[in-house]
């Protein structure tokens, strides 16, 4: 299964690929060791020169007598390989990889001892986007072997299955996709596997990257995959029965199949009470339908229906409306840009500088547009709520999503008012209806609907009455508990 | 082009497929459409405080009737299209299922008409016709081209987003008078068949069944969930019904072309007033699911025949859907459209789907 048309740039660079096969690369340092008739080949910046001199070289000197094959054998390293006669090809290959190739220059055999350089990787550091009060402050880092580990150490089973495959005409970046055998639908994990390999692109720099070009539907403005920088998060989605990737070099893992109403669990929800948690989602819901709508509403009802609003409040828009030059929807959209400007500006800049920004922008220029008779003061609430409103929603992604929806929206509300207002919910809701992530729909546990999913969907119940993983994984193990058995009232053990 | 397409019963995939709980919602969001807006006068015309028992004798005629068509489908298998071909041959197949999907288009077309009227009269009396139509016939055009399952869910968000509006009529309930339902049972025999003749326009919907059947898993379970779906439409009217009996006096209901949306005028909440004016949005999703289902039988009747693919006859066929509606103009236009359309489907529902169910029992079934 290919994703992506191989354009004529590709190709090309593939026959300079060739080219170069044909040849040792040029940064290879060939030399004699000095010892009996070895010599030896490696990139300085890759190797680390320090144990290559003191277990190699050591190691040569001491058993000198020894042909490559038997060097080969009794090298005490785990990681090495040995090639009977290899082509430059392989040569290359391996010496990129971080090896030091060791040949006798009577024999064709090679040995290659894996001696790279211990790499410096950034310090497990704290969620910085989703962080939480309470709960494990452990967040991925670039290394893949890092964030493996912090995987892995969390689940200590046999289950968990890690396959690397190596992505990227150019750039061959290891991806680890990692689900649980026992657990996991063998059709997600084989969509996923197929579609990452299927990808031909010169560079994954970002699991990013990767999300976009594998996404069902690649002209949908939802994001189909969830990523986290949470260690924690992967392992829950693991459990229940996902899947998920991690990118070398990326401080983010990616899981799917998802549904829609998961981009709204935030993870610490699973670290307080039910009841705080279900509250709290339901009022992000509610955040992203009044982050979408509020503004539209207003544009259509002071446009097309002011009778809709009863005769108190109705005074309080007119008065503060009077002044101002301009119709709804130009007022609407020039707020609601001033709004993205700041935003944009903010993330732009260093943190210090982007508070600044943020209070001369939403102080300054609010106050002194609502008093140049420039916009109404009713409106900047409303504007200024929906904006906050969209910045709950725990997945960047999502709430990115969420902010370019409200445009469309303002724009048609003024076309028709609530009547195309209503028509463009249903748009949205047409497209969802027909998004899939990973094949599976990505509306449920709403449409297909399946009641017994409603559990940890806009509420999370407690955990004891969550007994199965979500149906619509069609996981090979439904339940999550072994047994639970209630007590009667004055009965104990 | 291939003619003998509807020879054999359509090979649906799996995927394709829909849970027979579903078809509660595809029949209940398909029947109620904009009819429901202002069907009670159209039969209070003849049988005015009775109204109420021509809509419980119409829903129980659709009941008898959704019994047959499942019975022919359960006996013979395969879709409508199909047992034309089983019935009558290949060559009289083909006029019959053609017919049967330009009635489709023209359920979809009245529905639209009727509705823009509506929004015309009550919202927006400048807007022109085919502006309304292009956006909803665009909308109802990629909802279709997304497949079965987009469309049963669009009949399930219909439901779920449009069910509420059921309780405004706890309005005209409270202000009306029980007395205007009084005396029972005082027509004319007569009378009551002509208004059981007209209330039959306002059952049209469960008839996309004899399209969609092969696309039922367990097609046979989906019969009990169509009765429920029919049953719960009857429950809406009546209840509709006995508002609009107990609101308006029966001179005043004759003079009001949309009694429903007059209703709405009184309904007042602490923050809204005006309420038609949401109602009448909202009915915009939910003559949506007509227009979508309408426009997917229709297509997929021409795919059964002519086995032309959906994918290229939804355009043509969504056009006319945009492009139809213009042509009627003027009020007397649109009733005389609904009137036609509603004799039409009185006798495809009580003269051919009842023959259809007679040659059905004399023909041999589907082998299993």
């Amino acid at each position: 299964m290919k994703f992506f048309k191989t354009g004529k740039s590709i190709k090309s660079n593939r026959s300079t690929e060739k080219k170069e096969n044909k040849q040792l690369d040029n940064n290879i340092l060939w030399q004699e060791t000095g010892i009996s008739d070895w010599e030896s080949g490696y990139i300085e910046s890759l190797i680390s020169q320090e144990r290559f001199n003191k277990e190699v070289l050591r190691f040569l000197q001491d058993h000198q007598k020894l042909s490559s094959k038997e060097m080969y054998e009794q090298l005490p390293f785990g990681n090495k390989h040995w090639d009977e006669s290899p082509d430059n090809k392989t040569i290359n290959a391996m010496i990129l990889q971080g090896c030091v190739a060791l040949k006798k220059r009577s024999s064709s055999g090679m040995v290659f001892v894996h001696v790279m350089k211990e790499q410096t990787v950034r310090a497990i550091s704290v969620p910085e986007v989703e962080f939480s009060v309470i709960g494990p402050k452990e967040a991925f880092n670039e290394d893949l072997e890092t964030n493996l580990v912090l995987i892995q150490k969390r689940l200590p089973t046999s289950a968990l299955q890690i396959e690397l495959i190596e992505i990227g005409l150019r750039s061959k970046t290891k991806v680890a996709v990692l689900y649980l055998k026992d657990i996991a639908n063998e059709q997600n994990v084989k969509t996923l596997k197929d579609r990452l390999a299927g990808i031909e692109y010169d560079h994954i720099l970002d699991s990013s990257y990767l999300i976009q070009m594998i996404e069902d539907n690649k002209m949908s403005i939802f994001p189909q995959f969830i990523d986290t920088e949470r260690p924690d998060r992967i392992v829950a989605s693991l459990i229940e029965g996902k899947v998920a990737f991690i990118t070398q070099g990326s401080p983010h893992g990616v899981y799917g199949p998802v549904s829609i109403l998961e981009f709204f669990s935030a993870f610490d929800d699973y670290f307080v009470s039910w009841h705080i948690a279900s509250l709290f989602r339901l009022m992000r819901m509610f955040a992203v339908f009044f982050s979408i709508f509020a503004t539209p509403l207003y544009v259509s009802v002071i446009t097309y229906h002011p009778e809709l609003i009863p005769d108190d409040l109705l005074s309080t828009l007119t008065t503060s409306r009077t002044d101002i030059p301009f119709p709804p929807v130009l007022e609407a959209l020039f707020l609601e840009l001033t709004i993205e400007l700041l935003r944009e500006a903010g993330a732009r800049l260093p943190t210090k500088v982007g508070q600044t920004i943020g209070i001369v922008g939403g102080i300054v220029i609010g106050t002194a547009s609502v008093e140049a008779g420039l916009t109404s003061n009713v409106l900047l609430i409303i504007v200024a709520l929906s904006a906050l409103a969209s910045f709950t929603t725990p997945v960047y992604r999502m709430s990115n999503a969420i902010r370019l929806l409200r445009f469309p929206m303002i724009i048609l509300s003024g076309f028709w008012g609530l009547l195309s207002l209503t028509l463009g919910l249903m748009m949205i809701i047409s497209h969802l209806l027909a998004l899939t992530s990973l094949g599976r729909p990505y509306l449920a546990p709403i449409y297909p609907p399946r009641l017994s999913d409603w559990k940890d969907s806009f509420i999370r119940l407690p955990f004891f009455m969550q007994k199965e993983r979500p149906k619509q994984l069609k996981v090979k193990e439904k339940r999550k508990m072994s047994w639970w058995k209630k007590r009667d009232i004055d009965e104990f053990e | 082009m291939n003619l003998n397409k509807s020879k054999f019963p359509p090979q649906v995939h799996e995927n394709a497929k829909i849970a027979p709980q579903l078809v509660f919602f595809l029949v209940i969001g398909a029947q109620i459409g904009v009819g429901i807006l202002g069907f009670v006068r159209y039969i209070a015309k003849f049988v005015n405080q009775d109204s109420w028992l021509v809509v419980i004798a119409g829903g129980l005629g659709i009941h008898l009737v959704i019994w047959m068509m499942f019975s022919i489908l359960n006996k013979h298998g395969g879709d409508i299209f199909n047992i034309h071909h089983q019935f009558f041959g290949k060559w009289l197949s083909i006029p019959l299922s053609l017919l049967l999907s330009l009635y489709y288009l023209a359920t979809a077309v009245v529905v639209l008409r009727t509705f823009i009227e509506a929004v015309q009269n009550w919202m927006f009396p400048g807007i022109p016709t085919w502006t309304l139509s292009l956006i909803f016939a665009g909308l109802a055009y990629y909802i279709v081209s997304k497949g079965f399952r987009v469309i049963t869910g669009i009949a399930f968000f219909c439901f779920v987003l449009t069910l509420w509006i059921m309780f405004t009529h706890y309005f005209p309930i409270k202000h009306g008078h029980v007395i205007n339902l009084m005396p029972f049972f005082d027509h004319e025999l007569e009378d009551f068949y002509q208004a059981f003749k007209v209330m039959v326009l306002s059952f049209i919907g469960f008839e996309y069944l004899l399209a969609y059947y092969p696309h039922i898993q367990d097609s046979k379970k989906a019969q009990k969930w169509a009765h429920y779906g029919s049953a719960s439409t009857t429950v809406i009217y009546i209840i509709t019904t006995i508002s609009t009996l107990m609101y308006f006096s029966p001179k005043q209901l004759q003079g009001l072309t949309w009694p429903t949306l007059q209703e709405w005028k009184i309904v007042t909440f602490p923050f809204i007033e005006r309420f038609e004016y949401i109602g009448i949005s909202f009915f915009g999703i939910v003559i949506l699911i007509n227009l979508a289902l309408a426009l997917w039988a229709s297509c997929r009747g021409l795919n059964r025949v002519f086995d032309i693919k959906i994918r290229l006859s939804v355009i043509p066929v969504s056009l006319i859907l945009f492009l139809a509606p213009a042509f009627f103009t003027t009020r007397f236009q649109v009733d005389e459209l609904n009137n036609y359309t509603g004799k039409i489907a009185y006798y495809l529902f009580y003269a051919y789907l009842p023959l259809l169910f007679v040659i059905s029992i004399f023909k041999k079934g589907a082998k299993k």
